[in-house]
């Protein structure tokens, strides 16, 4: 912080010695002045946003108070809608579903993502090759591999079952059985997107200092004790980063389960943007509709902050 | 010795599990139709190479790969004009400070289903249904909010003393641009290119609201259409389904090394 | 290859992956011209059969047709879809002078993305695909143009004409195609259900001697619902064990269901609590055949014992039958797992009596749906209210559901809805046994449904399309054992209530 304010004093001065005839306010000025450039640097993604982002949300807002099921006009409504989903068992069960897809699949993704890019952290032939078949599973679009898995789970010709049978292991029904099945569909999550934690920390990996590791060798400390005292903490802020980015996608899921289980058995893989598209694309209830995703993103606002505010500490303490 | 096998049979586990699924759709697209729900699973079989021309006829293929790459490459610049210049002026100057990249980024969370219906009804108004500008448009948004959030990692790892001592050099700011700051940039905007042409070509939800004939449709949307009134005919889609990802597949290996490098997000000093 | 271990991929790599792929492409492409073998068939066929019945509307006696403009079609997506656009539609473009873009969509998604462009009122689709289920709520909005309406307007024959061109469909389809007295859409994908099962099983002496030991009555096709949850515990048994003299080599089920997620499994509770006299909610008429209003019946003793026999039969299944729907189920049986497919789409016939190619010595049949009262529907098509040419829509709408589209689609292995195509003696030869079979048996059930659909809110509500969903949850929740049956259906009544009177037709008189 320091360093920075100091700094622009010194390019304040550069521009009075370069331009000191300037107006302000004409174009070349107001590329100079630092105050005025750095939000027209943002002209275009504050046209964007308001046309892109806060229309669609205002107009979220704004129908989640009204009876609005197409074909009809919309008519207002008050806090109907919103008695309505605070009370609709369907949508915290949903909600409660989507928490857990989302803790547990980005949980183990974080771990094994880590592991795996630990032991990949080291010279060996073929390195690049491999490390770019690992990338795959991100890059393939999920609605297409999840058909592949929902291929792959079949309880009779899919092939992990015949292999588990082959071991003399019980048939497991992976998208039958309504205690599995989520933990199926996290199963593809975590095939699809372990790659990406594992290159992220890879590359964070790859940019730590030498030193206090050599350092760490010298004083004979355990693989596990480095690991925990230098390592972690060095990679937190990436690991925080993605987690967060994981987090944000993680919340939308529906590919995967549209190849997979469509929410089923019963409802047990019922996640809130499966429901939030029946509601709105099937029964066309938009208001219904609206006042969910404006509760889920209300309450998603809340907890990413925290998450947020300690990302944006650890980036500044970095 | 031991450990040394440990870790190759550790590799060979990894990508056998990075790579099954995708081999598999492999033996799907090659297998003879009644070959494909068989019991147990047919793992070698005489290959037939009927499924790739029904595909690619059956579900228009070829108009539809040139939509993905279409609103791929247009969604993509779209925001790469938008995110670059908003996440230097985040990183340099902490515009706003961090509410409105935080702002930004949580409008990734919104149901992607409640952004598709006022998407419809404004998409309507300016009459961009089934265009391709409709769906680029709305691939640009949900690539905004990541691309910007990347670039912001980056742009705070380049050392702002840099420009200033240009500054007192006597360089003026576009001069700074062209010859301190674009040279920089090709790392970071080789990943999130990779990555917005990725989640561009790969979406679903919107490709498929928001058109609705082949003049626009893209060709992951297209794949749905083999889950047909007697099944999923597994031959043919797997066949699309590669068709539709290997170039993904290829770009990606092209890419890997810029993802490597770039994937940081700024977090780690170097 | 080694040398790509050894130096990871270039630049050249990647031109020389992205040149193949491009190549493979062109091939592929190019390689994907001659037309499909099985419909030139189809198509010789075809022929004879309309030079044999040159009364019957064909594609010779499409008028000049003014209107030029491009149509764009919603089709189901597979066989048929492909045999439209390689077969039928090119002969039409060359007789009207008039395009045909077809748009394939599965039946996942049919209901939704054309009701979007409807509400959307963007005039996207020409011609419009509706399942039973939709043709009130879009007649009531008024989306689809009524038939008698493009009659009068571009057929010399008008309505008249068009009254007679309907009479070969059958008239439980025509009625749930109508909406006030108005056909609105022209049913071609039969999908009245059938109990399919193996007559090698079912009718085996040994079998049979040991059911009636076993239960204390023969051992015949069931007819009633506690005679089917018999049958099918009968023949729940381990490999191993003997069936029809024979050791099975895999685990055998009694029945095929598809209790999963993809809307089916309410199909089958419908066929439960129909065939025992009940209904989820039924119209109520004037004198004058005004519909006044529903009534909700559920939750009623009969709901409840229906979805009681659900439960039971579950208890004869595959476990995996909680994750299927209509393939998977059908797939069942082709593999010689289950026993019987109690309710299974007679479309799907081709696939269940596959079993008969696969495994030497089995006999595929099929019967009524205990109760007798099977699921039925169909799906249909009509011309979109806003359509760019609806003059080009109406005569392809003809052309397709004429006899001769429908003959192309019984080829193609699809279950027509017109009897003049369906008793075709054609179809009733051995030969054809294994793909047109089930034919007969259909006919039977879909003549049987002649006046009831419309005595069904199933078949009446203008809500349908959106409470069809609300029952396909709530049956899933049932055999899920998420909810207890009398809760859910509780439940499940508050939310027809709703539904219905948020964006029904009529109001809900009693419940």
């Amino acid at each position: 912080m320091q360093a920075r304010s100091s700094v622009s004093t010194v390019s304040a001065d550069a521009k009075e010695a370069m331009a000191p005839a300037r107006s302000r306010w004409s174009w070349r000025g107001m590329v100079e002045d630092d105050a005025i450039f750095k939000w027209l640097l943002l002209v275009p993604a504050l046209i964007f946003m308001v046309a892109l982002v806060i229309y669609p949300t205002v107009f979220a807002v704004v129908t989640s108070f009204q009876k609005y099921i197409l074909p009809r006009p919309a008519t207002f409504a008050g806090l109907e809608n919103w008695r309505w989903v605070v009370n609709d068992t369907a949508f915290w069960s949903a909600f409660l579903t989507t928490v857990k897809f989302v803790v547990i699949a980005v949980g183990v993704e974080l771990v094994l993502g880590t592991l795996i890019a630990l032991f990949l952290n080291r010279e060996f032939r073929g390195q690049t090759v491999i490390r770019g078949l690992c990338i795959l599973p991100l890059v393939a679009a999920p609605f297409a591999t999840s058909l592949a898995w929902r291929h792959l789970y079949n309880s009779d010709y899919g092939v992990i079952n015949y292999v588990l049978q082959a071991l003399g292991l019980p048939r497991v029904e992976f998208l039958a059985d309504s205690s599995i099945a989520l933990y199926s569909v996290i199963a593809i999550d975590v095939w699809q997107w372990t790659p990406l934690v594992i290159f992220v920390v890879f590359a964070a990996l790859r940019g730590l200092p030498k030193e206090p590791f050599e350092a760490a060798k010298i004083d004979g400390a355990s693989a596990w004790f480095t690991f925990r005292r230098l390592t972690l903490p060095m990679i937190k802020p990436v690991l925080l980063i993605v987690a967060m980015l994981r987090m944000v996608e993680a919340f939308r899921v529906y590919d995967i389960l549209y190849g997979t289980t469509r929410g089923g058995p019963g409802t047990s893989t019922e996640t809130i943007n499966w429901l939030i598209f029946r509601e709105g694309f099937q029964y066309f209830d938009l208001g219904r509709a609206t006042a969910m995703s404006v509760l889920v993103l209300l309450i998603v606002l809340v907890l990413t902050n925290l998450l947020f505010q300690q990302l944006i500490k650890a980036i500044r303490a970095n | 010795m031991a450990r040394n096998l440990l870790f190759w049979l550790g590799i060979v586990l990894l990508v056998g599990a990075c790579l099954f699924p995708i081999l598999w759709m492999l033996n799907l697209s090659l297998k003879p139709n009644e070959l494909a729900q068989a019991v147990p699973p047919a793992f070698f079989f005489e290959p037939t190479f009927e499924h790739y021309p029904t595909a690619w006829r059956s579900a228009n293929l070829g108009p539809l790969l040139l939509n993905s790459v279409i609103v791929a490459v247009g969604s993509t610049i779209l925001v790469l004009l938008v995110s670059v210049p908003a996440a230097y002026s985040f990183a340099r100057y902490e515009t706003s400070r961090g509410h409105l990249l935080f702002m930004i980024l949580s409008t990734r969370m919104m149901p992607a289903a409640a952004i598709v219906v006022p998407y419809y009804l404004i998409f309507r108004q300016f009459g961009l249904l089934n265009t391709h500008m409709g769906v680029i448009l709305a691939h640009a948004f949900f690539n905004f909010s990541f691309c910007t959030f990347v670039l912001y990692g980056f742009f705070k790892e380049i050392d702002p003393n840099i420009e200033y001592s240009a500054m007192i050099d006597g360089y003026s700011r576009p001069q700074i641009f062209r010859k301190i700051i674009f040279p920089l940039l090709k790392p970071p905007i080789a990943v999130v290119t990779s990555f917005s042409l990725m989640f561009s070509w790969n979406e679903f939800l919107f490709a498929f609201v928001l058109t609705r004939t082949d003049a626009s449709r893209t060709v992951t949307a297209g794949i749905e259409q083999f889950w047909t009134m007697t099944g999923i005919q597994w031959g043919p889609m797997s066949a699309a389904a590669l068709i539709a990802i290997a170039p993904m597949l290829v770009f990606s290996i092209y890419l890997q090394k810029y993802i490597v490098r770039g994937l940081t997000f700024g977090a780690v000093k170097r | 290859m080694t040398g790509i271990l050894r130096r990871g991929f270039t630049r050249r790599d990647a031109w020389r992956t992205s040149a193949a792929y491009a190549t493979g492409l062109s091939a592929v492409a190019g390689f994907g011209l001659p037309a499909f073998a099985q419909s030139e068939d189809a198509d010789k066929i075809v022929a004879e059969m309309v030079a044999a019945n040159p009364d019957k509307f064909n594609l010779s006696k499409i008028p000049e047709v003014t209107n030029k403009d491009t149509i764009t079609v919603v089709v189901e997506s597979g066989f048929w879809s492909d045999y439209l656009k390689t077969a039928m539609i090119p002969k039409f473009t060359e007789k009207t002078g008039v395009e045909v873009e077809v748009v394939g969509m599965s039946t996942n998604v049919m209901y939704a993305k054309q009701q979007v462009e409807l509400l959307g009122d963007t005039g996207g689709y020409d011609v419009l695909s509706m399942e039973a289920a939709y043709v009130p709520e879009w007649a009531a909005n008024g989306f689809v143009k009524p038939l008698y309406e493009l009659a009068t307007e571009y057929d010399s024959e008008g309505v008249d004409g068009m009254a007679e061109y309907l009479k070969p469909f059958y008239a439980g389809l025509m009625t749930m195609m109508t909406y006030e007295n108005q056909p609105y859409s022209i049913p071609y994908n039969n999908y009245t259900q059938g109990l399919h099962y193996r007559a090698d099983l079912l009718e085996h002496p040994e079998e049979r001697k040991a059911f009636a030991e076993k239960y204390g009555y023969p051992l015949t096709v069931p007819t009633t619902f506690p005679q089917l949850i018999d049958v099918a515990a009968f023949f729940t048994r381990k490999a191993g064990e003997n069936a029809a003299g024979k050791p099975l080599e895999k685990d055998l089920y009694g029945v095929a269901l598809m209790a999963g997620r993809n809307e089916q499994i309410n199909d089958e509770f419908s066929a439960i609590i129909w065939g025992m006299g009940g209904d989820w909610f039924r119209s109520i008429y004037d004198v004058k055949g005004v519909l006044e209003g529903y009534e909700v019946t559920i939750p009623d003793r009969i709901s409840i014992v229906a979805a009681q026999t659900y439960m039971e039969l579950l208890k004869s299944a595959p476990a995996a039958a909680m994750s299927w729907d209509f393939p998977e189920a059908a797939n069942a049986m082709a593999e010689g797992q289950v026993a019987m497919v109690p309710f299974m789409y007679n479309n799907l016939w081709p696939v269940t009596a596959s079993v008969e190619t696969k495994f030497p010595g089995t006999h595929a049949k099929v019967a009524t749906v205990p109760g007798g009262r099977p699921y039925t529907g169909a799906y249909g098509i009509g011309v979109a209210h806003n359509a760019n040419n609806p003059e080009g829509a109406y005569w392809f709408v003809k052309y397709l559901t004429s006899y001769e589209g429908q003959m192309a689609y019984a080829l193609g292995g699809g279950n027509p809805c017109r009897r003049d195509v369906v008793l075709d003696p054609f179809f009733q030869t051995q030969e054809r046994r294994l793909t047109n079979g089930a034919y007969a048996q259909n006919d039977l059930d879909t003549m049987a449904w002649t006046y009831d659909v419309a005595k069904k809110g199933h078949f009446t509500s203008t809500a349908m399309g959106k409470i069809y969903s609300e029952l396909a949850i709530s049956c899933a929740k049932i055999a899920n054992k998420e909810m207890e049956i009398e809760p859910a259906l509780q439940e499940l009544a508050a939310k027809i209530v709703d539904i219905q009177g948020r964006s029904g037709n009529a109001k809900i008189l009693e419940s």
